[in-house]
């Protein structure tokens, strides 16, 4: 059953230079005990969609479409609705544990504020609590960390006291924000797995944005990949990762290192070009310009996701015609600068 | 937090954990702010004479005559005496108009950081406004409507100084309420009002306690520049400036009336600077770091 329907959701800033359309027209149903992956390069509005969901969006910023959660348009729900919805039954969480933790407070104080503010419970309620949730995010010592401070405690660890805040009030929806992005690639397994076990343990539904294809792969049921505040395709992550349909699906699955790949005999393939400028979006696909598969059509107008394959949809007008490990994008004949992009 | 830096340089030396260790300015504003609290304190207790009694037997003695050890002033008053009572309305003066200044600064400073826009366009163009009014028109303003007083001395000299806490407090919450635990608390359902206080103001705090401390001296001074010009403290009542106000007529006989308190305003001061410079370093993210 689906939990949170995210339908038409366009996000406009107004800027000096005009517009800019950072999400446009993304579409995408959570179902209760799902994970749903969003996938993209930096800056194409993944982050911005998990914020707009809960009403969060930056000031500025000029949101249509709808939000459904319960039988409710977030978009229109009243302020105090919003609120008991935030935190209370969608958590989110980020990217940088480090800044996430007030450094002010100690991190069992934290959680317990975070519980409090959603449930009537005593402050030795509470503290129990968050033991609990200490333990359940699999923290070593709950009794000791209760007491520490944010900078006594690893990224990994503090990841763990984000996601024990987020889960104190056991949510039905959580946003996790490229939860393991900033952490070792050893921590990253631990995190994932934890994540993975809470989402069966606590039968949530979890949105997870990520440009990680190996998370993907991990924990993710199904995967909309987004490109330019469009989506480009959206599958079941296995499908995805095993036949993509997108041209951009494929180059981010040829920008993916494989074990026993070597340098010489399978080279990394890079996409050409940069993500366009929003001001200015190009006519047509917005992929177009970097798609090796591009004709006059995609130029003309814009592809619609259409349904490729049951479940399957990809925005392209020539689905399916590029093959993982093809090549194809370097004959473009523009060679890509390394580190290209906003990291 | 000192300790910790103390015991990271000189591990097994104990009185290198005293505070603002390896930093004697610091040490030493913070040794003389000390004893003029303790002697606004206890002053009054160790005070050989009663501080407003006259002598006209006895007017204008040098110091170090039998009896008066600072000697005494043009009413035969006992300048040690003074000097001891007088440093309680001069702290007074000084802590409190700061206190005052830190409790109104920081709140419009947090608000208006924390909301932007127009509120904030608007707020930090009354501050401006505050900023361009002389805070001595203020002053004699204030003493005009109610008498002056060292209550209205305190009241013009907070006033004056609320528009640099608040911006200390609205800069500092620019960028505190970008960092991602401010939307974290959002995410998390809270209140605009419980994150300026859970988590803003605790975050603010030490720059601006920093500011205060430094402002301090600056309302000493402003408190004896006001009693100087007659809107503070009213006689008899000892105090600093006042003290210094008085010597002036009498300099040319006995220049130590004047040297005197205006050697303890300025011991006072720079004690109160050192100190607030030191905790200013101690306090500063980037030695902590």
């Amino acid at each position: 059953m689906t939990l949170l329907e995210i339908d038409d959701l366009r996000v406009r800033f107004g800027t000096a230079e005009g517009p800019v359309l950072a999400i446009n027209g993304l579409s995408l149903a959570l179902a209760e005990d799902e994970v749903v992956a969003l996938v993209g390069e930096s800056g194409c509005g993944k982050t911005l969609t998990g914020l707009s969901v809960l009403g969060l969006e930056p000031p500025g910023a000029r949101v249509d479409g709808r939000i459904w959660f319960r039988g409710q348009d977030l978009r229109t729900a009243p302020a105090k609705r919003l609120r008991s919805v935030r935190g209370g039954e969608i958590a989110m969480i980020f990217q940088e544990p480090m800044t996430s933790l007030n450094p002010a407070f100690s991190v069992g104080r934290q959680v317990a504020e975070a519980l409090r503010q959603h449930r009537k419970v005593s402050g030795r309620q509470a503290r129990d609590r968050v033991m609990e949730l200490f333990e359940l995010v699999r923290m070593p010592d709950p009794r000791q960390h209760l007491h520490q401070y944010p900078h006594q405690l690893s990224g990994g660890m503090q990841q763990r006291v984000m996601i024990a805040m987020a889960i104190a009030c056991e949510p039905a929806v959580l946003i996790a924000d490229e939860p393991t992005t900033a952490l070792d690639p050893t921590i990253q397994a631990q995190i994932l797995d934890l994540l993975a076990d809470l989402r069966s343990r606590l039968h949530m539904a979890v949105l997870l944005i990520t440009h990680n294809l190996g998370v993907v792969a991990d924990i993710a049921d199904r995967v909309v990949v987004m490109y330019a505040g469009h989506k480009a395709e959206e599958a079941p992550a296995g499908e995805l990762l095993r036949s993509p349909e997108h041209p951009y699906t494929v180059g981010l699955l040829n920008a993916v290192p494989q074990p026993g790949m070597h340098r010489g005999t399978h080279p990394l393939t890079p996409i050409t070009g940069l993500v366009p400028v929003l001001r200015q979006p190009p006519e047509g696909c917005v992929f177009g310009p970097r798609c090796p598969l591009v004709t006059e059509q995609c130029q003309r107008e814009p592809p619609q996701p259409r349904e490729v394959a049951p479940g399957h949809l990809a925005a392209c007008f020539r689905p399916g015609e590029l093959s993982p490990g093809a090549g194809g994008a370097e004959d473009r004949g523009r060679p890509a600068a390394a580190g290209q992009g906003p990291a | 937090m000192t300790a910790a830096a103390g015991a990271l340089t000189a591990p097994h030396r104990h009185w290198a954990r005293l505070p603002f260790a390896g930093r004697p300015l610091a040490q030493a504003g913070a040794i003389g702010a000390f004893i003029v609290v303790a002697i606004a304190v206890f002053g009054p207790l160790a005070a050989p004479h009663n501080p407003s009694a006259t002598s006209f037997s006895d007017v204008l003695a040098p110091p170090l005559s039998p009896h008066h050890l600072l000697g005494t002033d043009q009413l035969g008053r006992d300048v040690l005496s003074r000097l001891l009572y007088g440093a309680r309305t001069t702290l007074e003066a000084g802590v409190f108009a700061t206190l005052l200044a830190t409790l109104l600064g920081l709140p419009i400073g947090v608000v208006s950081g924390y909301f932007r826009g127009a509120l904030d366009v608007v707020i930090m163009r009354l501050i401006d406004v505050t900023l361009a009014f002389p805070f001595l028109l203020l002053a004699v303003g204030l003493a005009a409507i109610s008498g002056p007083s060292l209550w209205n001395a305190v009241l013009a000299l907070g006033v004056a100084q609320v528009p640099a806490v608040a911006r200390i407090a609205r800069g500092e919450t620019l960028s505190v309420r970008e960092l991602e635990y401010v939307q974290a608390a959002l995410v998390n359902g809270e209140r605009s009002i419980a994150i300026m206080r859970r988590h803003v103001v605790p975050n603010v705090l030490s720059p601006v306690i920093v500011a205060t401390t430094v402002a301090i001296p600056g309302s000493i001074v402003g408190a004896a520049i006001l009693s100087f010009l007659g809107l503070g403290v009213q006689p008899p009542t000892a105090d600093w400036g006042a003290m210094l106000a008085q010597s002036e007529s009498y300099l040319n006989q006995s220049v130590w009336l004047g040297i005197i308190p205006g050697l303890a305003i300025f011991i006072a001061a720079l004690s109160f600077n050192l100190l607030g410079d030191g905790v200013r370093d101690a306090l500063d993210p980037k030695r902590r770091r």
